[in-house]
């Protein structure tokens, strides 16, 4: 049986009448990157805060890595290593500084010199933190989470305002962290983040979590199917399309159509003999396969924003 | 290692790279010194007296000589000069009219055992401070004068005015002044400093690690100390190079710094944690010490102010540090010295607690 590494049970948070965290129980398995994925509000660093012993919980129990987060948050801190929401580091101190400087914070700690090798910061080592770009100083974030060795690593929205080849960037550094055995909690409002990087994934909602379970899973449970999209058709083609495709819809000079299980291979079929058949003008035939946003806007019937706490 | 000294050695690297903080702290102290030390130390630190002699007989000389050996005021001669206009374009702040048979009716005045009828003529500016001081020199040295005529004893009480006044120039009053100022900068160091490191999400991360934060603020009285100490030390070294001040430094001076420092670091500490953001933080916290800086007694003395400025710069915290440097320094008064201590070090350790148990990095 994997080992659980974070068990969290019946969690509550309340600031005064305002309830954050809704009674939300879940688990972490060792080695797996988890994402909770939600929009601003929905109760995702609040969680993620508690659990680094970073909040308090109003109820519910927290273990981390077999540690209480009220009665052993020495014991927790010094195994978990942590990228907060927005982090910066200090300003006026190179790469290799502010590693350092975090570095001695624990009585344990890994080789700095080690760390920038593998975050790939070398060329950068001397460079002051305030000169770096955003996706640099993510990955200085990411390489400051590892300097204890941390079994256990906390990122939160660790890629929001980056450009897609910094996220990338850090995308790379949290699989490698994967590869290195460790475990990640992951918070992001990025469905293709979550999509991407999780193993397993929790879609939390106004404090609650309202679907668990592997991205593809979630997908398969919740997206609403595939859709077959035909576009660019001449009115002719359009008039048999719908007529011949089942749930088929117009939009402007498309159609599109929403793909079962069962019936996906044959409405493809019928779709492109149609267009042959009747040497009817048509730009391009695609399946678009559905997505974690999808899943959340079924669940939910909101999109997911940009932002989130 | 730990991570006490690695927060002390980093934080003071952090300063010393960062100019713009380097500037103000370390060197905006020294242009304060030299401007306030130019703009009034130039009106007290020597005055000077033109005169006319219109009689130019040996009594009028002796006077004259009577006046200069004070040393209290720079003679010059305006014979030849519009003395009256100079008075009313405001280029001089006094001067001294010796009429013509001044020798002759003192003389005469004296075989006659009557009042001379012919008086000295000093015109003045009231709205300059350093007439005042003229007139004040000009009857000593001339009561002495009808005394020395009339063969009593009582010249010493001139010659120990005369003391008096040459014993402190501005820039002796000055310099306590200035370095109370670079204490007070503890409580901007602590305002920024906390306010910056929350607001760019360093306390969330560092709160997620075993450092502390009694650590932190252990490791940075440590840091604030010493950046206070290193601001005092220029002023200290101009004031005794450039202007042969010669403060005693002694262990009230110590102790003084110390319990400032805790002061102002501790009203700091408790201002960061209720401050919203570092920018509003800092903006109050200016409201609050650019004022104070002005009526504590550091750049002229709190009896010179309207009676409502006088009001406040005795709840000022910033009076008694600048009031017990300069007593422990400069005039010696010690007894003044260890009572502003005990108000000083009072406050230290009570503001200074306060901040320590309300400081929290936790977010809840």
């Amino acid at each position: 049986m994997t080992e659980k590494v974070i068990e969290v049970n019946s969690l509550v948070k309340k600031y005064g009448n305002l309830t954050t965290v809704d009674n939300i129980s879940f688990s972490i398995k060792k080695g797996e990157i988890f994402a909770f994925l939600g929009p601003n509000g929905a109760g995702k660093t609040t969680t993620v805060e508690i659990l680094e012993c970073l909040r308090t919980a109003t109820s519910g129990s927290v273990n981390v890595l077999g540690y209480n987060t009220k009665k052993d948050d020495f014991k927790i801190k010094q195994r978990i290593g942590v990228l907060p929401q927005d982090f910066s580091a200090f300003e006026w101190l190179n790469v290799y500084e502010n590693i350092d400087y975090f570095a001695k914070m624990y009585p344990k700690h890994l080789n700095v010199n080690e760390i920038i090798e593998t975050l790939d910061l070398e060329d950068k080592r001397n460079t002051l933190f305030k000169d770096l770009s955003g996706g640099l100083k993510q990955r200085v974030g990411v390489a400051i989470s590892l300097v204890n060795d941390p079994e256990m690593v906390f990122l939160d929205e660790p890629t929001t305002g980056l450009d897609p080849k910094a996220r990338r960037d850090v995308w790379d550094a949290v699989k490698e962290l994967k590869n290195k055995g460790k475990t990640v909690f992951l918070t992001t409002h990025y469905m293709d983040e979550a999509y991407y990087l999780a193993d397993r994934v929790c879609v939390l909602h106004k404090g609650q979590i309202i679907a668990e379970g592997t991205p593809d899973d979630l997908i398969n449970r919740y997206g609403g199917g595939n859709t077959l999209i035909i576009r660019g058709c001449d009115p002719e083609a359009r008039n048999e399309l719908i007529n011949a495709i089942p749930d088929g819809t117009v939009e402007g000079n498309d159609v599109l159509a929403k793909l079962s299980e069962d019936d996906a291979v044959a409405s493809i079929s019928v779709a492109a003999s149609i267009i042959n058949t009747g040497d009817f003008t048509c730009e391009e035939i695609y399946v678009r396969k559905s997505t974690l946003e999808d899943v959340f806007l079924n669940l939910t019937g909101e999109k997911l924003t940009k932002g989130g706490k | 290692m730990s991570g006490f000294t690695s927060d002390i050695k980093y934080t003071l690297k952090s300063f010393f790279r960062n100019k713009r903080i380097v500037f103000w702290t370390l060197f905006f102290p020294i242009v304060l010194f030299l401007l306030f030390g130019y703009i009034f130390g130039s009106q007290s630190d020597s005055i000077n007296l033109y005169y006319q002699d219109n009689d130019g007989s040996q009594m009028s000389n002796s006077f004259i000589q009577s006046l200069n050996s004070t040393g209290a005021v720079n003679l010059k001669s305006g014979s030849d000069m519009d003395l009256s206009q100079m008075l009313k374009d405001g280029k001089i702040s006094a001067y001294l009219i010796i009429p013509s048979e001044f020798g002759q009716n003192v003389l005469t005045a004296q075989h006659t055992n009557s009042s001379s009828s012919s008086g000295i003529q000093i015109y003045y500016d009231k709205s300059k401070s350093s007439s005042m001081a003229v007139v004040s020199i000009v009857h000593q040295v001339t009561d002495s004068f009808n005394m020395k005529m009339s063969n009593t004893q009582q010249l010493i009480t001139v010659d120990s005015e005369n003391a008096a006044t040459k014993g402190m120039n501005y820039f002796d009053f000055l310099l306590p002044g200035i370095l109370a100022i670079c204490i007070m900068s503890a409580i901007n160091m602590a305002v920024g400093g906390i306010t910056h490191l929350r607001d760019i999400g360093l306390f969330r991360k560092l709160s997620t690690t075993p450092f502390t934060s009694m650590q932190w603020i252990g490791a940075k009285i440590i840091v604030w100390t010493t950046i206070v100490v290193l601001s005092l030390v220029l002023p200290l070294v101009l004031s005794w190079l450039a202007f042969g001040t010669h403060p005693n430094i002694n262990l009230i001076t110590v102790l003084l710094v110390i319990a400032g420092t805790a002061m102002f670091a501790g009203l700091g500490i408790i201002f960061a944690n209720y401050a919203k953001d570092s920018e509003s933080a800092v903006t109050a916290v200016m409201a609050i010490t650019f004022p104070l800086m002005f009526i504590s007694g550091t750049f002229i003395p709190v009896e010179n102010m309207p009676w409502f400025l006088q009001y406040i710069a005795n709840i000022s915290p910033l009076t008694y540090l600048s009031n017990g440097l300069r007593s422990s320094m400069i005039t010696g008064n010690y007894g003044d010295a260890v009572t502003n201590l005990a108000i000083v070090g009072v406050l230290g350790i009570v503001l200074f607690g306060i901040g320590v148990a309300v400081f929290n990095w936790k977010e809840d």
